[in-house]
């Protein structure tokens, strides 16, 4: 098979998203009817079993979305050595989540929900549910469409080149394949 | 941009595609499909190099591009 070496100058080119495939709604309302039911609850005087149902809830549809992501993009696939094996590592590592707050929760929802140890009071709750709301809505996007290809474009007008065509993702098991024309120097 | 024999870092290319533009149009002329890639490129030097294919590497390439997918989302 014919072999051809390509500058890594066109890494630094612009990026733009060029197609994509859509996702059902229900990957992403599902854990917004779960944040909602927390949301009830907290909004209600509160007793401590109460507070329990909210923090496993809110732990349940971050768990949720989650699970949605990875189903739609099998983070794990991609070609990047060296990936962390945890899951919320990974998507921090790829600069998708941060799983501080993350790991915060799901901390104090497992001995909540083994252990039977007191929950959280009603305002950290609801700074748990505040946090579950930002979480989803910056994950939204992965959710409404999944890139399938983007081109790299050159700055300026350097007429020996063009642009690139790379198609790339999960439905192509994150194998890049690369469309380029240029010029002779 | 495109060289035959690697460079550091540079990305490695299988190709399945490699043509002139000159040699691309008369492909798809005789496929009764006139050339319609890169219509609206920048430049349409009939010895222009097209080419495709699947990127192999290196791991520093696989990373950005992974970034770059991301970027876009």
């Amino acid at each position: 098979m014919v072999e051809r070496w390509l500058s890594p100058e066109i890494l630094k080119w612009q990026t733009e998203s060029d197609s994509g495939w859509p996702v059902q709604d229900d990957l992403r309302s599902r854990s917004y009817e779960i944040l909602a039911h927390a949301e009830q609850v907290l909004g209600q005087p509160t007793s401590e079993l109460a507070l329990v149902d909210v923090i496993t809830s809110l732990r349940r549809a971050i768990d949720r979305r989650l699970r949605a992501l990875n189903t739609l993009y099998s983070f794990r696939d991609i070609p990047i050595r060296d990936k962390p094996r945890d899951l919320l590592l990974l998507l921090e590592s790829l600069g998708i989540i941060r799983s501080h707050m993350l790991q915060k929760l799901i901390d104090i929802r497992n001995p909540v929900e083994h252990e039977d140890v007191a929950p959280p009071d009603h305002e950290a709750c609801k700074v748990f549910a505040e946090f579950t709301w930002y979480f989803l809505k910056s994950t939204d996007r992965m959710l409404r469409e999944v890139t399938s290809s983007f081109a790299l474009n050159p700055a300026g007008d350097d007429e020996r080149y063009y642009g690139l065509g790379i198609e790339y993702g999960p439905r192509n098991n994150w194998t890049a394949h690369l469309g380029v024309g240029s010029s002779p120097r | 941009m495109i060289i035959e024999n690697s460079g550091t870092e540079w990305i490695l290319l299988k190709l399945d595609e490699l043509n002139t533009r000159a040699e691309l149009a008369e492909i798809l002329n005789r496929k009764g499909s006139p050339m319609k890639r890169n219509e609206h490129g920048r430049g349409k030097k009939s010895n222009d190099i097209y080419i495709s294919g699947v990127v192999r590497g290196p791991a520093s390439a696989l990373t950005k591009l992974t970034q770059a997918y991301l970027s876009v989302i």
